[in-house]
């Protein structure tokens, strides 16, 4: 049983409350990626887990227990960090061999043994020709191996990894996420991985947390939180591209319910209407993404008018991006266009999939009768 | 007449590296141009060159027609963004800004009014009066930006512009470099290292490596028509598919084997391919966009066991191993699929490339749409 629980987390630094109260939890062998802008709290609280910064209240639970008392080697948690650590003046074989070495007498690795599990953990991360290189000789992925072997080598009960391969090029990158995922796979050890690169996260983790000034926005399966997420903060946040967040206001035209966007009235889906009882004020927040975005030959009743703000060319798409008053909408297409920055356009928005949120909180507006969508790639 | 031109420079250094290797490239007025490249590929010599910070080895480095080399860098009226700001953390955002003016001695009243119009353009009138130390990391460069535009330089040099700053950042702020380049319309010479953002932003792209000019070309001739393996396997993201490949015949023209599959190759694009490399080992290359899911068993399908699902959002990206190596394809994240699933693949060969043992590109670039994107 190695599920990591940290309940009601309370963390200051002077008047600064960064964690008031925070609990989450790591279910056995998942791997589960810790998101957010930089100064979320993603590093303090692996930092926590792993015993390097003590909370002011609540508890650290791995495996069940309460380990808050309980020193950075006692926790049974292998580190691994962006920035490698490695000893410059071992080689791979003693880097690897290092944290078995370096225990108390009586739990002391040697010999054979050592030998055996060395070679083991090479074999599992294929850097077995490099046994006795030095680490300076390596490339940056066979470094971050190296460091991953090391941190993996006394079999902990849970992985913490800080950015792993933040460093790496782009290429490398995708190969080493691949790696990570696989390794997970293989050896099964519940792993909690800090990364600022959301796309990272959705492609190597089982469960993404989504944190925000200390405060966990969403935690869940990756395509949970692209397709349903739980807050305007998350819709804008995840995904390649993320949503488009426009303020609207909820009015009644006709007797129907509609959205006022800028200049425009738009009547508002059906499957939209009895999730609104949950709405505070007629204030709201509508998350679209560019493929829900249509440019329209001319202006409609229904169409939204904005400018030309700035455009991009992304893969083999152009990327508009539009200025709907004072809110950005981004658009793609395939088609080869000439635009030009101030230009004013129309477009046509598809609600169907288009997510609400709260004006106020930012928190999701219903439209949970489609989670049965869900699912649908199997991951495991 | 192209506002900056480099005619075969090379920069040497005194200990007999070569950074820059006989760079020939022409930037037209108005251009914004990414120069793109690994670390250490000899971009930053490149620009720096062209400042005036590093003197030319051999060569001749012209702006607007005039040979620059010897020109002190000040007399060059091109300003510089660099990666870490460089603010002044004693002057408060006006005061940031309006400093190559002041250096200049303009009247008070027109830095009033130029600042003010700089700050407009960059949305950050309501931040005049804070210090950079009370900006975040996005606020500081658009400060950064700020003083480069506001004397209104004939030339902007970016050094990694969005090196330090976060994802979600680096996309706002891509998005305001070009709109401001479109409302300036002043020549910009831009270093990345990612081609993501040279793509977003810029009108050309010059791939550098090992201090040689690859290719010079917009973004989607990059990707679609490189030149070399190198240009393939550096553009595009997720990465090119890079597979071992033998030249073979067939009935219909020639064929390319990967593994035990025999993908027929165009006509169209086979031309002037000579039977040199027919006994070569070669690269076949695919991008994951241009692989598609097959059920059918033809000679032209290559199977494999799916190995990872990295799902992407609207899109996952499916690891297939294959007997030859592993291939990356993009699929529809709603497509039911399992690992350890067998799957049969086929490719986009109107798109794939065909690389010789030396790396250069085989096969006639792939037509394309008349026009260009912008």
């Amino acid at each position: 049983m190695t599920r990591v629980y940290l309940r009601e987390i309370c963390l200051s630094f002077g008047r600064f409350h960064l964690f008031d109260g925070l609990s989450f939890e790591c279910p056995e062998h998942a791997y589960l990626c810790l998101v957010g802008p930089s100064g979320c709290g993603k590093t303090t609280l692996l930092r926590i887990v792993a015993g390097l910064t003590h909370p002011d209240s609540g508890d650290i639970m791995i495996g069940g227990a309460r380990v808050n008392d309980l020193p950075p080697w006692g926790r049974g948690v292998g580190l691994a960090f962006q920035n490698y650590a490695l000893y410059p003046h071992l080689s791979v074989a003693e880097n690897l061999a290092f944290p078995l070495r370096a225990r108390t007498r009586k739990d002391r690795v040697r010999g054979a043994e050592l030998h055996r599990r060395v070679r083991d953990m090479a074999a599992l991360l294929q850097i077995e020709p490099l046994l006795h290189r030095s680490v300076t000789q390596l490339s940056g992925g066979q470094q971050q191996r190296v460091a991953l072997g090391r941190s993996l080598i006394c079999n902990p009960r849970v992985l913490l990894l800080d950015e792993p391969i933040a460093h790496l090029d782009v290429r490398l990158r995708y190969q080493m996420r691949l790696e990570l995922k696989r390794l997970h796979q293989r050896a099964g050890t519940t792993t909690i991985q800090v990364t600022h690169d959301q796309q990272e996260a959705l492609a190597v983790a089982d469960i993404v947390a989504v944190l925000k000034d200390g405060q966990l926005e969403q935690i869940g399966p990756p395509l949970k939180l692209y397709r349903h997420p739980a807050t305007a903060f998350v819709a804008a946040f995840i995904g390649d591209p993320p949503m488009s967040i426009l303020r609207a206001e909820l009015i009644t035209d006709d007797g129907e319910l509609a959205l006022r966007i800028s200049e425009a009235v738009i009547p508002l889906p059906r499957k939209f209407i009895r999730n609104l009882t949950g709405a505070r004020s007629t204030k709201v927040l509508l998350g679209l993404r560019p493929t829900q975005v249509a440019l329209a030959d001319y202006a409609g009743p229904h169409t939204v008018a904005g400018i030309i703000y700035s455009h991009e060319i992304v893969g083999r798409q152009l990327e508009l991006v539009l200025a709907i008053g004072n809110d950005r909408l981004r658009y793609r297409t395939d088609r080869v266009l000439r635009v030009s920055v101030g230009e004013h356009v129309n477009v046509s928005l598809a609600l169907d999939n288009a997510r609400l949120f709260d004006g106020g909180t930012g928190r999701c507006l219903g439209a949970d009768d489609d989670i049965a969508e869900l699912g649908t790639v199997e991951t495991v | 007449m192209p506002a900056i031109e480099f005619l075969s420079v090379t920069k040497r250094y005194p200990d007999g590296t070569v950074a820059v290797s006989s760079l020939d490239l022409a930037i037209e007025p108005a251009e914004y141009v990414c120069l793109l490249g690994p670390s250490g590929c000899g971009k930053s010599s490149t620009l720096r060159m062209l400042a005036g910070l590093e003197e030319v080895s051999e060569g001749e480095l012209r702006l607007d027609g005039r040979a620059i080399n010897g020109l002190p860098a000040q007399r060059r009226d091109m300003a510089m963004v660099f990666e870490n700001y460089a603010l002044y953390p004693h002057l408060n955002v006006f005061d940031n800004i309006a400093m190559p003016l002041v250096a200049r001695g303009r009247a008070a009243s027109e830095i009033c009014t130029r600042v003010a119009r700089v700050a407009e353009a960059l949305q950050i009138s309501d931040l005049l009066k804070r210090y950079p130390a009370q900006l975040s990391g996005g606020q500081r460069q658009r400060v950064g930006v700020g003083r480069a535009i506001v004397r209104r330089p004939s030339t902007f040099l970016l050094d990694e512009p969005f090196g330090h700053l976060e994802a979600y950042l680096r996309l706002q702020l891509r998005a305001e470099f070009r709109r401001l380049h479109e409302r300036l319309g002043t020549t910009t010479l831009h270093i990345t290292h990612d081609h993501e953002e040279a793509a977003a932003v810029s009108d050309r792209i010059a791939v550098i490596e090992q201090g040689r000019l690859q290719q010079f070309g917009t973004f989607l001739e990059l990707l679609d028509n490189p030149v070399n393996r190198f240009v393939a396997e550096f553009i595009g993201s997720p990465p090119i598919n890079l597979l071992p490949a033998q030249l073979t015949g067939s009935e219909n023209g020639p064929c390319v084997k990967v593994g035990p599959a025999k993908v027929p190759l165009p006509m169209a694009r086979t031309a002037g391919l000579s039977q040199a490399v027919a006994s070569e080992q070669l690269t076949f290359g695919v991008r994951p966009e241009d692989v598609y899911f097959d059920t059918q068993d033809t000679s032209e399908t290559l199977f494999g066991d799916v190995v990872a699902i990295e799902p992407q959002g609207d899109f996952s990206l499916i690891t297939v191993d294959i007997t030859v190596g592993t291939i990356r394809a993009m699929m529809s994240s709603t497509t039911i699929l399992r690992r350890g699933q067998r799957v049969g693949l086929r490719f986009d060969v109107s798109r794939a490339h065909l690389f010789a043992a030396d790396g250069h590109s085989l096969l006639v670039p792939p037509v394309r749409p008349a026009g260009k994107a912008r």
